[in-house]
């Protein structure tokens, strides 16, 4: 048992590394409101943040463990959620299901991040005019009636491209994890 | 506010590619159906229910969902703002892991500042730089060529010509953009120096925009659409260009083609329907498109002399017909573009700033103006509106920070303390008292440790309610020096700030630091002022407007709650006389 704790500056640092996967983890809980994914990811960073002095890491990975106490951190402001009326409606789920969601992301925490790392290589091979079409709906947030109104097309023929589009990268994503032909 | 999801109305997603749960059966296919909609943006509240039904206490489909929750947050990470994919991930010297091993109270190998040159602004992935194919196929009717009027060319059906992109190779970037086309003409967030990739096309609704291609400049009125495609070439179908080119440039539209030699021409590109051309100096050689079909002898090329115009038309009945034309009224100098700037914004330029935020229509997804086209243009980070009424709408400069807001420009404003600095700014405080950040471009080591190192300068309304203003001296232990304004601000009033950092002489070639004068003004009238030195250490810290810590976004604090608008850096002090008259002049400009 190391029981040391982690600098604010390496804080800072790792937090830029990990902050999408934490900010996923928020994102699954909360579910559809994007505004309160970032409140939370907000408060959640805040008070690791405040408590940084009080953490400890025992193990042989510090920065997997520092990653999963913020992401308990930000199980318990989600869960606060539930506690505050006008924002419990804000929420997807209940308090069973986001409990067990968290559980199953702190199990499946490293097939997670490969996953994550087969879909960042996959969209480099992707062809710009596939590229573009991605960025419209997940970068920019455009709705599919949006994305059809900029390309020029019908909101069907725009819907069928990106689900071919998604089922290309879900491809790309069991080849590269050598998951092809598993369900 | 931005809410992505749900969407009541729901995408009509009838295909069975987009899972069309309804001709299937089974929880499974059901499922894979309501992640199909979160994936398109589409799930309504009841599918919500619906996933929460089927993924609780099912560990496989809970699986599922999360794993699709993850690709999407993934693919709006890596796209977000347009984001090149590159390797976002930043290098985090030494590993934590490597921590492990070693004493908690080791000193640290440098106490130096050890940023390694990236900036956060860097890693996260902003400006996908995607590289958009696309159609020029010009099609025309297979009739026979009409003997009159002018010259008239027989067309021949063309397939759809496919311009070969590449990977987003850089053929010119953005040089200047007004505030309309930065704040709502462009199809999505390009900045000042945004490069432009071969075969990219560049879409500007309205507004106007400098761009620097081969060495030459385009002006591009909105509406227009126009793609560099080649090292000497640039594709407009549609809209208005003026191109001042030393050497030679060709500009294509779907109809014709123009080549200028040392010249300056203008272009009114009107997709399939026709082109005309104005030369305005220099040489120009009009033809009729390549991919038009042509007579042998070459008849339809024409020179358009200085001050003519020629208008090439596309006809269903007579090919492309050529007429001589009305020379077109066009942006001929950028000067011209920026002539309906406000008044106030004229006299904060002529001051040459180094960097000048104006803060008009700040919202999501959208570059924050840097008007001196410097390229110092920031991102709105935090909770700002999506959307917001509509840009001919009377609309009030300025933007409202809501205290989990702040802008950060996309690169620092290499000021040089030794030759000093000014920053002003126009603030309207609501939140407080408490520290709120006007504008900071500041790093601290070792905070409220004995090594503790502060560097650079805020701008604060202060947690006494009076205006400060500190600076870094960069020695070990120090920490900000502070200087007070003597009276309470005024909330929700207008108040210009400004604070100068002014040099000793002769401490050009200094090193390490600088000593001079930093002094404080408010409403025009220097209210503070005190001897301070200043470290000249610099690496890549931050300029943030409405917020003051160095740290990941989601960790801002002392953030702004008010209004602030034209927040303007110089890299010299701003003589005192001029400060009073932003002061005076710009109280209005609202």
């Amino acid at each position: 048992m190391q029981g040391t704790g982690v600098e604010p500056d390496d804080f800072v640092l790792l937090v830029a590394r990990h902050g999408p996967r934490v900010r996923a983890f928020i994102a699954t809980l909360v579910g559809y409101d994007t505004d309160v994914i970032d409140e939370v990811m907000q408060s959640t960073l805040l008070i690791a943040w405040k408590k940084l002095a009080t953490f400890r890491y025992s193990e042989e990975n510090p920065e997997e463990e520092l990653v999963r106490w913020v992401c308990t951190i930000a199980r318990f402001e989600t869960l606060g959620y539930l506690r505050d009326k006008k924002r419990r409606k804000t929420l997807a789920f209940d308090e069973q299901v986001i409990g067990e969601l968290a559980d199953l992301q702190e199990h499946e925490a490293g097939p997670l991040e490969d996953r994550r790392m087969a879909l960042r290589d996959c969209l480099k091979k992707m062809q710009p005019k596939q590229l573009e079409a991605i960025q419209l709906r997940y970068g920019l947030g455009l709705s599919m009636p949006e994305i059809a109104t900029r390309e020029q097309r019908s909101v069907k023929a725009a819907t069928v491209a990106m689900c071919r589009l998604r089922k290309a990268l879900e491809k790309c994503i069991r080849q590269s994890l050598g998951t092809e032909g598993l369900a | 506010m931005e809410r992505s999801v749900p969407n009541p109305s729901g995408d009509p997603v009838t295909s069975s590619e987009a899972n069309d749960e309804t001709a299937r059966g089974g929880p499974i296919e059901e499922l894979d159906g309501l992640l199909e909609r979160l994936a398109l943006g589409s799930l309504d509240p009841a599918g919500w229910n619906r996933l929460g039904d089927l993924i609780r206490g099912d560990r496989a489909a809970a699986l599922r969902y999360v794993r699709a929750a993850h690709d999407n947050e993934t693919l709006r990470e890596e796209t977000r703002g347009g984001a090149p994919l590159q390797d976002a991930t930043p290098p985090v010297t030494p590993p934590l892991s490597a921590l492990a091993d070693a004493s908690a109270n080791a000193p640290k190998p440098d106490a130096g500042p050890q940023r390694d040159g990236w900036s956060l602004t860097r890693v996260l992935p902003w400006g996908l730089a995607v590289s958009a194919s696309f159609l020029m196929g010009w099609v025309l009717s297979t009739q026979e060529s009409a003997p009159e009027p002018a010259a008239a060319v027989r067309s021949v059906p063309q397939p759809i010509a496919m311009v070969d992109t590449g990977r987003s190779e850089p053929l010119g970037h953005i040089t200047g953009l007004t505030p309309v086309a930065s704040s709502d003409g462009l199809l999505r967030s390009r900045k000042v120096r945004s490069s432009l990739g071969r075969g990219e096309v560049f879409q500007l609704t309205r507004g106007a925009a400098r761009l620097r291609v081969a060495g030459g400049e385009v002006l591009v009125e909105g509406p227009a659409v126009l793609s560099a495609i080649d090292i000497r070439t640039v594709f407009v179908r549609q809209g208005k260009v003026t191109v001042r080119h030393p050497g030679e440039i060709t500009i294509q539209t779907p109809v014709a083609i123009a080549t200028g030699q040392g010249a300056t021409f203008a272009v009114v590109a009107e997709g399939d329907a026709g082109a005309t051309f104005h030369t305005i100096a220099g040489s120009v050689l009009a033809d009729v498109g390549p991919e038009r079909g042509r007579r042998q002898d070459n008849e339809d090329a024409c020179v358009v002399g200085v001050g003519e115009a020629v208008r090439f038309a596309a006809s269903k009945d007579a090919g492309v017909v050529r007429t001589a034309a009305k020379p077109p009224a066009t942006l001929q100098a950028w000067d011209t573009a920026t002539n309906d700037l406000h008044d106030y914004e004229k006299l904060v330029l002529s001051d040459k700033p180094l960097a000048y935020w104006p803060l008009y229509r700040v919202r999501r997804h959208r570059a924050v103006l840097d008007l001196t086209q410097n390229g110092h243009d920031g991102y709105a980070i935090g909770n700002w509106p999506t959307e917001l009424s509509d840009v001919h709408a009377t609309q009030s400069r300025g933007a409202y920070f809501d205290g989990e807001s702040y802008i950060e420009a996309d690169r620092k404003p290499p000021i040089d303390l030794r030759s000093g600095f000014t920053i002003e700014s126009w603030a309207r405080v609501f939140g407080g008292p408490e520290y709120q950040s006007v504008f900071t471009s500041r790093w601290v080591l070792e905070s409220n440790t004995p090594q503790e190192q502060c560097f650079g300068f805020t701008v604060y309304a202060g947690a006494n309610d009076k205006w400060q203003v500190w600076t870094g001296s960069g020695e070990y232990g120090e920490n900000w020096q502070q200087l007070h304004g003597p009276d309470d601000l005024t909330r929700d009033r207008w108040t210009h700030v400004a604070a100068s950092f002014e040099p000793d002489a002769g401490q050009e070639e200094a090193y390490g630091s600088v000593e001079g004068v930093v002094r404080l003004f408010v409403d025009g009238q220097q209210v503070a002022e005190a001897r301070r030195r200043m470290s000249l250490e610099d690496f890549e810290w931050p300029a943030r407007i409405g917020a003051a810590e160095f740290v990941p976004q989601s960790l801002t604090s002392w953030l702004f709650r008010g209004e602030l608008r034209d927040v303007a850096l110089y890299d010299h002090v701003l003589d005192p006389t001029r400060i009073e008259l932003h002061s005076e002049q710009g109280r209005s400009a609202t």
